[in-house]
């Protein structure tokens, strides 16, 4: 046998077909392809994407997850923000000098993600938004835009025939006249415009699909039951579980963003500064008195847990909401991520007058990525579903 | 709709897209956002939403008929947007992380099974 006939079979042995080998190794090959080929199919078996897949569109971050045979799940994510330049010379001349992410809309050019933070941190200026309180920023004209065609280039396309999808909303919140109508519906006509069947998943309730609280009785625990929380950037969204169904939801807005933009109003120091000190620096369980950035994170993480706890108790009451048993509660979301989080929530929650019985306040096992993950579960049983009409 | 253009290395391809935008006299985005905002402002806030008992609960009643001429106009609206959208295509090929998280598989399937058996 020449090279060039062997590098024809060894360059794609899957492919490509065995009659030019002389026939005194056709059955060697043959052996080795179908190895090959059963190892390719047994690798794909093993890590092979499953039907049902999530989208969580959050104010700070975008995140899709799909699940695997093997239980895992992929989160594919992006930093939803982005910075906005003027179109020039020189503009021109950085980006194309440059690696950054960016479009063009306009006359302005958007760097996007977590170039736009780092851009925003050398250059001075803000980061903007193309969501707000956990909806498309109505104050953008372009935010609708391009948080499209960025869910266009995460998500991608179905792996079968009008997969399911759950996108994350958040709830109407109590304190605000915010109403998350229009954002659902862009949402749900774009992602079918994409080959998908979409459906809307409130953000909290996904903690619990995620987390799987239980509810204390004295007939044994009742698991999907409990309070579910989710510390999103926008907003906070809270909801009541009973078996995995919703006995009721809401949120509250000033979130994460809002302890942002108060820290860096009290300090003069930028917000993107301001977040990459928050989420890669802060304790909140030390003394922070010394450092006025961590002060001032403090202080606004102090202010932040004690409302959200008088409110959540004060909205369960106005609704009469009860459980019966000892109640558990999950918290999850970007916001909880600092050390002490949980600490400081639980010291909070005391004092709220919950019309419940708390015997446990739990942080999720992977905060950031509950949401989607809870999700996806969702999503998944809509695909399960599906298969036992 | 835009201009979308990727940098060139060695490794990247730059791809340059123009869009015609048709010179209209009017902003189309432009229009449909206030529109929506428009509509919005007459949407009836939380504190105006009726109440009905769920499960022993008060929530809010979402089958408000005074909302669903509301809602018609907000469809039209969002599928507007839509269309315009399809056009874009994406240049950013590979964008976003990939992240690996694991659960028990056990307790996902049977959480999987219950969701399965719920009517929403």
């Amino acid at each position: 046998m020449n090279k060039d006939v062997l590098d024809d079979i060894l360059g794609d042995i899957i492919d490509k077909p065995v009659s030019s080998v002389s026939s005194d190794n056709q059955t060697v090959l043959k052996k080795e392809i179908k190895m090959e080929e059963k190892e390719t199919k047994e690798t794909k078996d093993k890590d092979e994407l499953l039907p049902g897949c999530s989208l969580d569109i959050g104010t700070s971050n975008l995140v899709f997850t799909r699940q695997t045979k093997t239980g895992k799940f992929i989160n594919k994510y992006h930093r939803n923000m982005f910075y906005a330049l003027d179109v020039s010379d020189d503009t021109t001349d950085l980006l194309t000098n440059s690696n950054y992410l960016y479009t063009k809309i306009g006359h302005k050019y958007y760097i996007l993600g977590d170039d736009a933070l780092k851009i925003s941190a050398a250059m001075g200026g803000d980061v903007l938004r193309s969501m707000e309180n956990g909806i498309l920023n109505p104050n953008i004209k372009e935010s609708s835009e391009l948080i499209l065609h960025l869910i266009k280039v995460i998500v991608g396309e179905p792996i079968c025939k009008e997969e399911s999808i759950r996108f994350v909303i958040p709830a109407s919140p109590i304190n605000s006249d915010i109403d998350n109508t229009f954002h659902k519906m862009v949402l749900q006509g774009f992602l079918k415009s994409l080959g998908y069947s979409p459906k809307s998943v409130n953000e909290s309730s996904c903690v619990a699909y995620s987390e799987n609280p239980v509810l204390k009785t004295e007939d044994g625990d009742i698991p999907m039951s409990g309070i579910a929380i989710s510390c999103g950037a926008g907003q906070t969204n809270i909801a009541l579980m009973f078996k995995g169904m919703e006995l009721s939801t809401f949120s509250i807005t000033k979130s994460g963003d809002y302890i942002d933009e108060m820290s860096s109003k009290a300090t003069g120091i930028s917000k993107s500064k301001i977040i990459r000190k928050k989420e890669k620096e802060l304790d909140l369980e030390k003394d922070n008195s010394s450092e006025r950035v961590f002060s001032a994170l403090s202080i606004y993480y102090s202010e932040y847990v004690n409302r959200i706890t008088n409110l959540i108790g004060k909205e369960f009451e106005k609704r009469g909401s009860e459980l019966q048993g000892d109640v558990e509660i999950v918290i999850a979301g970007g916001t909880s991520l600092p050390k002490g989080f949980i600490k400081l929530f639980e010291e909070a929650i005391k004092e709220a007058n919950l019309p419940f019985k708390i015997y446990s306040v739990r942080h999720a096992s992977n905060p950031f990525f509950t949401v989607s993950n809870g999700a996806c579960i969702r999503s998944r049983g809509d695909y399960l579903k599906s298969l036992k009409k | 709709m835009g201009d979308y253009t990727k940098k060139e290395n060695n490794s990247k391809i730059i791809i340059e897209r123009t869009i015609e935008r048709e010179q209209k006299s009017i902003d189309m985005t432009e229009l449909a956002n206030a529109v929506a905002n428009a509509i919005m402002n007459k949407m009836p806030t939380y504190s105006e939403q009726r109440y009905i008992q769920v499960n022993g609960q008060n929530v809010i009643d979402d089958n408000d008929s005074e909302s669903e001429l509301t809602k018609k106009t907000l469809e039209k609206l969002a599928k507007s947007m839509i269309i315009k959208r399809e056009n874009n295509e994406s240049n950013f090929k590979g964008l976003g992380s990939v992240s690996e998280t694991q659960k028990d598989i056990n307790e996902t399937n049977k959480t999987i099974d219950l969701l399965s058996n719920l009517d929403n």
